[in-house]
């Protein structure tokens, strides 16, 4: 069979969908029936990486016609970005699903069948190359994420679903307005207007699309580059927009936990990729500076609140607010013209930097969140970090791949989180060298927050209650050890992911204009 | 050093077991350890400076006039005295004395203003405690605090004025729209019980009307006739 024929793409988006439909009604049964719809994802998410174009343009694309007059248009694709966070979503939802086990005995298959609907609703943003369509799934995501946490969250689930659900939608009407306008503006009487992000992005290169924007409406650009920015800002997220997430993080299930922050703040780093930069390079590079000092204040104040926390859930809530700090940072870092080769491999390192950190994130704190319900599973819900001690005595596999995932957050060389730092920092030096001093200040504190962790949970006595502390057993180990062996593979031979996301990379500078 | 050397190596044994030669598989490595760190020495000689040819990529060949390089016989002179001087330091200090565990430190009774802050490792800890490590910590509650009441703050004021706008909006609902709406009804219905009274339907009531009708527009046709 040809497979530049099939819709794989549609596929991929479909498979979980019907999953979704059959736990549904699988009772009891839905793990079942979840684990074995993300395990096909997943081989399809790896088949599709396989197949990227090689010059790092957008493939496997799928084109029907949908609502011409309204420019809506099914247009789906993928280039390195795209397929690497797919690949991402698979494995995290994977994790997340294997995770849930023993800890849903209320409505199983309702639950399992909404991660799956919110796993499609991934896929869906990450493959639709039109507005109108990818608006759909980033909304479809949100929604089955809102009962996640209402439903099977901790004791303030309610106030933490709704404060999510509202700072999202907040983001979403604004980027959505945005687009309305972006629509009317492209509009003219023989032919309608166009939502499809790689048009407009041609037009924005071209200065055409300012020109029909300020020409319908004014000199808007700025604020509608704001608009998209702040659903952007609020998904990622970026300060002072976080407020939402660590509440959230703390009180949903912990494999949502892991879905939240594994697979769906990418989407709002993606998103600044695939259409905010595209589209508003010039406006978003003369807001350059107030953007930078946000991003470096969401590294170092991320960071210290980190610090200050004595949840576990709440110190890798605000951990991963700074680890995503770094991926902004390296975002409006390189939003600026470059003057020059030695520019314009910065800006390349940068950005290969935030996507790699973006995939190893995803998949560090997926991984770190997955050991904290371990934890809770194990001490009947506690989650304190001064609740431990000394567990590495009566748990030292445990502590050993516990202590590996979280040496991979703290950016050890020789593990995954390294890389991508390391390029970011690489990238952004040489192009906004201030905010990037400020923000090493946010690679000490990470690295004293998770050094603090370790003393506290895995060091010192051991309490004589945590004696008999179980340590992983052996379906616990052969569900950890391929991720913990991806986090050294990266870390040692990044490679594997760079080699398909550099020509991603290149091409996408080679189409931006600042 | 000396002091540790002293009393690892010298004076009588102080230990309860007998002490025994290690095996080899620590005294090996210790071995190779030791010939390094004496061999590595010369590696970085001015005769043959190989590893800083090597940083500078280019290589260094073996030659005695490195030493004569002018001020360094006064340098290596001056280094090797200030060494050999706290070696014999040392020694007159600790050497052969084998003093009990509990006994106070030789340095201790000589010299006790020296001692104390040497004890206290010259006080570096609790200058990191007073200033880095406590800047740390204070920093982090500022970014708690920053966090649950500035942003937090702002948030609960959005929630605030929007629970606001909602109570006015009821407000609006119930006493002006709603009430506007109910008072209308209410003379609607009692114009609508006034006019019943009048069109109830007997003939005899009509007539009265119109008899009292006709004397009303009689006595108008008379006063709008008048000269």
């Amino acid at each position: 069979m040809n497979v530049h024929a099939l819709p794989i793409l549609t596929l991929l988006t479909l498979v979980p969908l019907i999953g979704a439909a059959i736990a549904l009604f699988s009772g009891r049964h839905a793990r079942v029936v979840a684990i074995f719809t993300t395990l096909a994802c997943l081989l399809l998410a790896l088949f599709i990486w396989t197949r990227l174009p090689a010059d790092g343009s957008i493939g496997l694309v799928e084109r029907a016609a949908w609502a011409p007059s309204l420019g809506i248009e099914y247009h789906l694709g993928v280039d390195g970005l795209g397929g690497l966070m797919l690949v991402l979503s698979a494995i995290v939802t994977l994790m997340a699903v294997d995770a849930a086990q023993h800890r849903v005995h209320h409505m199983p298959g309702l639950f399992f069948s909404l991660m799956l609907t919110l796993e499609a609703g991934l896929f869906g943003s990450f493959t639709a190359l039109n507005f109108f369509h990818w608006f759909l799934f980033w909304e479809l995501s949100l929604i089955p994420a809102f009962f996640l946490i209402k439903l099977w969250g901790g004791p303030k689930r309610g106030p933490a679903a709704t404060q999510f659900f509202i700072y999202t939608m907040a983001g979403s009407v604004a980027l959505l307005l945005s687009f309305l306008a972006i629509f009317l503006s492209t509009t003219n009487k023989d032919t309608p207007g166009t939502m499809d992000f790689i048009q407009l992005a041609q037009m924005s290169a071209s200065g055409q699309l300012a020109q029909m924007v300020t020409a319908h409406l004014g000199h808007v650009m700025p604020w509608l580059a704001i608009g998209v920015l702040a659903g952007f800002a609020v998904k990622v997220p970026l300060m002072p927009f976080h407020t939402w997430l660590p509440a959230a993080y703390a009180e949903a299930p912990s494999p949502v936990t892991m879905l939240l922050t594994g697979a769906m703040s990418k989407m709002g780093v993606y998103g600044l990729l695939r259409i905010a930069l595209p589209l508003f390079g010039p406006q978003i590079a003369a807001m350059r500076t107030p953007l930078l000092i946000l991003a470096a204040a969401t590294v170092v104040m991320g960071a210290w609140a980190a610090a200050a926390q004595t949840d576990l859930k709440r110190v890798f809530a605000y951990s991963s607010v700074n680890h995503l700090g770094y991926c902004l940072l390296g975002i409006f870092a390189l939003a600026v013209p470059a003057s020059g080769a030695a520019q314009q491999a910065s800006q390349a390192a940068a950005l290969n930097g935030v996507i790699l950190q973006m995939f190893n994130h995803g998949l560090t704190a997926a991984v770190l969140f997955w050991f904290i319900s371990m934890i809770q599973f194990r001490s009947g819900g506690l989650r304190g970090i001064n609740d431990f001690g000394g567990l590495r005595k009566p748990a030292p596999i445990f502590a050993g791949l516990m202590g590996i995932a979280l040496f991979s957050s703290l950016g050890l060389p020789g593990l995954n989180g390294f890389v991508g730092e390391f390029l970011i920092f690489r990238g952004v030096f040489p192009l906004a060298w201030i905010a990037a001093t400020v923000s090493v200040l946010g690679l000490l504190v990470t690295a004293v927050v998770i050094l603090t962790v370790i003393q506290k949970v895995f060091n010192g006595p051991v309490p004589e209650h945590w004696a008999a502390f179980p340590d992983l057993h052996h379906g616990e180990r052969m569900a950890l050890a391929p991720v913990i062996g991806l986090m050294f593979l990266v870390g040692l031979v990044p490679q594997l992911i760079v080699n398909t996301i550099n020509p991603t990379v290149q091409n996408l500078l080679a189409h931006w204009r600042f | 050093m000396t002091r540790q050397v002293c009393y690892v190596f010298f004076g009588h044994w102080r230990g309860h077991e007998a002490a025994h030669e290690s095996p080899k598989v620590m005294t090996l490595p210790l071995a190779i350890l030791a010939f390094f760190a004496i061999a590595l020495g010369f590696v970085g000689t001015p005769a043959w400076p190989w590893f800083h040819a090597f940083l500078e990529n280019r290589t260094a060949a073996f030659d005695l006039h490195g030493f004569l390089e002018p001020g360094l016989g006064l340098l290596m002179l001056t280094s090797s005295l200030v060494v050999f001087a706290g070696l014999g330091l040392g020694w007159w200090l600790y050497g052969d004395k084998s003093p009990q565990p509990e006994a106070p430190d030789a340095l201790e009774k000589s010299a006790p203003w020296l001692w104390t802050p040497l004890r206290n490792r010259l006080y570096v800890d609790e200058l990191y405690d007073a200033t880095v490590i406590a800047f740390y910590a204070w920093w982090a509650r500022v970014a708690d605090w920053f966090d649950r009441r500035v942003w937090g703050g702002i948030v609960t004021l959005v929630a605030w004025l929007f629970s606001l706008w909602a109570r006015l909006n009821r407000f609006l609902d119930v006493h002006w729209v709603d009430g506007g709406f109910d008072k209308s009804c209410e003379e609607l219905s009692s114009g609508g019980g006034l006019l019943s009274r009048v069109e109830g339907g007997r003939v005899q009531n009509y007539l009265r009307i119109l008899a009292a009708a006709i004397v009303v527009l009689t006595a108008i046709l008379l006063w709008s006739s008048r000269p």
